[in-house]
């Protein structure tokens, strides 16, 4: 079949250095994929479009890049189901520097899985032979060790598109995966980095990242794992735990949000500066009549009790990290 | 073999004329796949070479015409050294410690 590459163009060394779409047309086999398509363009038609690519086979994690708007494995993804009107757009992965057409400078994503120590940190005395970690406790660790970090989340992650500062789905997954692990007894000092600005609590829970993981990872599940966990090691509350916590209390009381409390619990009823900021935004709300009536005006919805129930059911529910949680004392048993 | 070390003698003469398309100095794939194709007619011609010299069957190298094993002659390591464009063959003594060596039969 004849098929059309729309693939985005940049070389540092062009005259005008402007990245821009170049449109590639080629015979392609029906069993092809993006990666088979972008290889026939860089055999056949034009060698110097740079492609980074190594095992064909979605394990090595080099070639992702960004097919039809979002990141995907090329070589993972088939050319045939990519089509609109004959045609595909490719462009390199977002959120990093781009070297050349579709090859991206890892450095940020390394920097930032760097950043959250991503080595056993075990205490005591070291065992004569290997740690030993029961089967049933690195279960829980499956999905997160299936990163081949290829950066697709990274490349998709809106909140990296507005601050680098965050550490990104990568880096939290792999900080899960160690905090979840049962030999690891560096959780205290894990967990109050990840409680930081740009740590677990900054991720606004868009779910681009889930979709677009080749591997099933699913790194945003794990950084509300990480949040969970957070919270239960009694760390110093944030606004993002602030929001979870007020959020919960409005509406197991209530069976509904109370949107004035949880703005004001979310800042910290103390935090006059943030409060008084965000005045002018209440106060103009209220002059709309659009504030809604909150704290001992904000009423009960019909059936509130119902959902008090689910919550209370919810409280005794087992938690994937609850093992963690009782962790530094079983790991030597 | 012998044809196949004249098929690679014959593509190292075309690879030296062989000439790289793309001249851009930032990730240039075609520069990188024309140097690893050099590197991969010395590593093909020294497996060639190497094991037309070798006169016997050990391991995955076998040949058709000797399939018996010879420790007498060839209990040997080969070695290749690159001279004039080719490979010259040659062996050094194999230092044997902790595994003795016998046949692999499965």
């Amino acid at each position: 079949m004849q098929v059309t590459l729309n693939v985005k163009r940049y070389d540092p060394e062009a005259a005008d250095p402007t990245a821009c779409f170049e449109e590639f047309r080629i015979e392609a086999e029906s069993h092809f994929t993006v990666l088979d398509g972008l290889i026939k363009v860089r055999e056949e038609v034009d060698p110097s479009l740079a492609v980074r690519c190594s095992c064909r086979a979605s394990i090595c994690g080099s070639c992702a890049m960004r097919v039809n708007g979002h990141a995907a494995l090329a070589c993972k993804t088939k050319l045939s189901t990519s089509l609109h009107d004959g045609a595909v757009s490719v462009e390199p992965m977002g959120n990093q520097r781009v070297v050349k057409d579709l090859v991206t400078d890892a450095s940020l994503f390394w920097g930032k899985i760097r950043a959250v120590e991503p080595f056993l940190q075990p205490k005591g005395p070291e065992p004569e032979e290997e740690y030993i970690a029961s089967n049933d406790a690195m279960l829980n660790l499956i999905t997160p060790m299936g990163c081949i970090m290829c950066g697709a989340c990274v490349s998709d992650c809106t909140v990296l598109e507005v601050d680098k500062n965050f550490l990104g789905p990568a880096a939290l997954a792999k900080a899960y995966r160690f905090v979840g692990d049962p030999r690891d007894e560096a959780d205290a000092d894990r967990l109050s980095t990840l409680n930081e600005y740009g740590g677990a609590w900054d991720c606004t829970r868009c779910y681009e990242c889930v979709q677009v993981c080749p591997k099933g990872v699913a790194p945003m599940d794990r950084i509300m794992e990480l949040r969970e966990a957070i919270q239960r090691a009694g760390l110093p509350s944030t606004i993002g735990s602030r929001h979870v916590d007020s959020f919960a209390r409005s509406v197991a009381r209530s069976g509904w949000l109370d949107e004035t409390l949880l703005a004001v619990e979310s800042w910290g009823k103390f935090n006059v500066p943030k409060l008084m900021a965000s005045a002018p935004v209440g106060i103009r709300a209220l002059v709309r009549g659009k504030l809604p009536k909150g704290g001992p005006l904000h009423h009960k919805r019909p059936g509130a009790k119902n959902v008090e129930r689910i919550f209370r059911r919810l409280e005794h529910a087992p938690s994937t990290l609850a093992a963690v949680a009782s962790k530094s004392g079983s790991a030597h048993d | 073999m012998a044809a196949a070390h004249d098929k690679i003698k014959e593509l190292k003469e075309r690879y030296a004329k062989l000439p790289v398309a793309h001249k851009g100095a930032v990730y240039n794939t075609d520069l990188i796949f024309h140097i690893e194709l050099g590197y991969m007619l010395d590593a093909a011609e020294t497996i060639c070479a190497s094991g037309l010299v070798r006169k016997e069957s050990r391991g995955a190298h076998y040949r058709r015409d000797i399939p018996q094993r010879n420790d007498e002659e060839w209990l040997r390591h080969t070695t290749a050294v690159l001279e004039d464009g080719a490979a010259r063959i040659g062996t050094l003594p194999v230092t044997i410690t902790e595994w003795q060596p016998e046949a692999r039969v499965y």
